[in-house]
């Protein structure tokens, strides 16, 4: 089973969490900026009524003394008017004071529009807020005007502290939305936590999945168990199926080979009768093997762990002298004792068949190794064979599975799968390594630490 | 010898009769646990014993007679090469199994020797070290982990266990082991030898140069 930590998203895919955060982080982002762009707008419309008050005031303010000069008749010059119009003027705001002939005094570029009142108007050199006021007895009247470009700066601070909220709130929109991400997501991340931490081989009973309260999540997991409990019937009708039929196939097999076997007992060994016999309880021989590991192929992990301490080395030992005429090909360099826990009888058969591989591919010498390293037990069985390809090294603990150049040598192609169901089994590895001309197959098995190598 | 046979297979109860016929035991047979039970009113040297049977298993016929107090060997067939089976199968007192389909060779080899180890059982159980070594039940345990045996490396361990501190003659253990004193079982011994000390440690066995084994 792959495991993920919980939590975390598997590398390459796309995370949840994430997406929620930011989902959450342009939400806010959106909203703010509609804000800012509302708020702008009568910030506009603030900034520009306070100006168009108080420029109108001015102007009446500025007619009004004309008015009053007019009527006491007093005669004004040029250098007076220009004097009260920078009396009048304030910061950008600039004056004029206009008659029908045209333009009296002040700034020429201010536009002077037709009635009374506030407008915006184009000047010569771009846009101006313009306001007039009437002197009816001086048949005058005062412009007091601002560029528009000047009334906008005003609110250039304002701008900026609304970008500035802007970017806390972005911020906080994506740091509030991956929390919020992780805390509604946080039901699933359990869910996954318990799904990674359970056995596959050995699963609780229903319901093993915990239960987070949450209608959505408990959905899932109930549906998850449901899957799981179905499976793990499947599983046991199959397991079972397979202990069934290689139970039932051993009796007749037994019948079948002492009855061979006590005829060919009756014949003189060196007849032809006599020879037939004994091949015929060779095959036999070889269909019990058979039926033993599909057996052990259809156990789950946890019925071949095993808890006995088992020597590597003598179970190679073992081995080699069940093999009769092949025993004088191999070479054994059994460096330590190679101390392990697990079933006897099973890693027997995983380093039987290693050893059978390398012996039918290989007809040189084959090396078989074992040494203890700090944490495993190494087990090297080392041939002079054609070797393996790089798809056929990946692919040959597959059950079933043969190499194109090994089909129709003979073999059930469940001798390498049966080896790594075993050594998964006893949390160890198996693999083909690429060490020069030959196949190298490496098991490693967790070595038991009770037992340290000793001197002989 | 007189052996008997508990299996429910006629077929198969009538080959193993034959074959061990034919190397001159008297040989009866039972096919089911009520039948066993009343042909074991006789003595009998050795019983063959099949777990699977149509009223019991074979696991039950091992503790009566146990319990009973009866010491004739037994030897369990069991269709079942896992562990926890053969454990049960020692535990409940056989004294060996072979595991189908076995070679006829093999089952009568195993008669012979129960038919032997039944003149000198040797009841003992020992501690040493890390080692712990019940021969009645032949189980041994290392550190406190289960340790597995072959039924052959179990007969030079019980022959050097019953006698203890003193050397056993490599001829003694060659005749108890394999029946023989040929070459190619000498060398056997050496590596049987070899692989009891892999399991058991390297102290378990001492080698008296020239003379044989002892166990401390």
């Amino acid at each position: 089973m792959p495991s993920t930590e919980p939590g975390r998203p598997s590398s390459g895919g796309r995370s949840l969490v994430r997406r929620v955060g930011l989902v959450a982080a342009l939400t806010a982002a959106g909203a703010s900026l509609a804000t800012l762009s509302v708020a702008m707008v009568v910030v506009d419309y603030r900034v520009t009524s306070d100006a168009e008050d108080d420029a109108l005031e001015r102007a009446r303010a500025l007619a009004a003394e004309l008015d009053a000069e007019a009527r006491a008749q007093q005669a004004v010059t040029q250098a007076q008017l220009e004097d009260e119009l920078r009396e009048f003027s304030h910061g950008d705001v600039t004056l004029a004071v206009w008659e029908a002939s045209g333009r009296l005094a002040g700034d020429p570029a201010l536009p002077s529009p037709a009635q009374d009142g506030c407008e915006a108007s184009a000047g010569p050199d771009g846009a101006w807020m313009v306001c007039r006021a009437s002197s009816a007895s001086a048949g005058r009247w005062v412009l007091v005007g601002e560029p528009r470009s000047q009334l906008l700066a005003h609110r250039e601070p304002l701008l900026l502290g609304g970008l500035v909220a802007l970017i806390v709130v972005v911020l906080g929109g994506i740091f509030a939305g991956i929390s919020v991400g992780r805390w509604s997501l946080r039901p699933l991340v359990r869910l996954q936590g318990a799904l990674t931490a359970m056995d596959a081989a050995a699963p609780q009973p229903a319901p093993s999945l915990p239960r987070s309260g949450m209608v959505e999540i408990d959905d899932v997991a109930a549906t998850i168990d449901d899957l799981l409990g179905r499976l793990r019937v499947e599983l046991e009708r199959s397991r079972h199926f397979a202990a069934d039929a290689a139970h039932e196939l051993r009796t007749p097999l037994t019948k079948l080979r002492t009855e061979l076997e006590l005829r060919a007992e009756e014949h003189d060994e060196g007849s032809h009768e006599g020879r037939q016999l004994l091949r015929s309880v060779a095959r036999v021989e070889d269909l019990g093997e058979l039926v033993d590991h599909l057996l052990v192929l259809a156990s789950p992990e946890s019925a071949l762990r095993g808890a006995s301490l088992v020597s590597v080395s003598a179970l190679v030992e073992a081995v080699v002298e069940d093999l009769d005429a092949d025993a004088s090909r191999v070479r054994l360099e059994l460096e330590d004792d190679g101390a392990v826990v697990g079933d006897a009888t099973v890693l027997s058969a995983a380093i039987s068949n290693g050893l059978g591989n390398a012996l039918k591919y290989s007809k040189g010498p084959v090396r078989v190794g074992v040494q203890d390293t700090a944490e495993h037990v190494v087990l090297r069985i080392d041939d002079e064979g054609p070797g393996l390809g790089e798809e056929a090294r990946a692919r040959a603990f597959e059950p079933f599975y043969r190499a194109p150049e090994q089909r129709g040598t003979g073999g059930h192609g469940i001798g390498l799968a049966l080896i790594a169901h075993v050594v998964a089994a006893h949390r160890g590895d198996a693999a083909f390594v690429d060490d020069g001309p030959g196949a190298h197959l490496v098991v490693r098995l967790p070595r038991h630490r009770g037992v340290r190598p000793e001197q002989t | 010898m007189r052996v008997l046979i508990v299996d429910d297979d006629p077929e198969l109860a009538e080959l193993v009769s034959r074959s061990l016929a034919r190397e001159g035991h008297a040989v009866a047979t039972a096919a089911d646990l009520e039948s066993a039970r009343a042909a074991l009113v006789e003595a009998f040297d050795v019983v063959i014993l099949d777990l699977g049977l149509p009223d019991g298993s074979g696991l039950e016929l091992c503790r009566e007679l146990r319990a009973a107090g009866a010491s004739v060997p037994i030897l369990l067939l069991t269709a079942q090469s896992a562990v926890g089976e053969r454990v049960a199968g020692l535990n409940a007192g056989a004294d060996d199994y072979v595991v189908k389909p076995f070679a006829l060779a093999e089952l009568r080899a195993r008669v012979r020797a129960l038919g032997r180890r039944r003149e000198s059982a040797p009841s003992v159980t020992y501690r040493t070290g890390d080692l712990e070594i019940d021969l009645s039940a032949r189980r041994a345990r290392r550190l406190g982990l289960e340790v597995e045996l072959t039924p052959r490396e179990w007969v030079v361990l019980e022959c050097l266990a019953g006698s203890r501190g003193r050397v056993v003659s490599r001829d003694r253990l060659l005749e108890e082991g394999w029946g023989e004193s040929s070459e190619a079982a000498s060398a056997s011994l050496e590596v049987l030898v070899g692989r009891i000390r892999r399991k058991l440690g390297r102290d378990a066995i001492r080698t008296v140069r020239g003379q044989g084994y002892a166990i401390d």
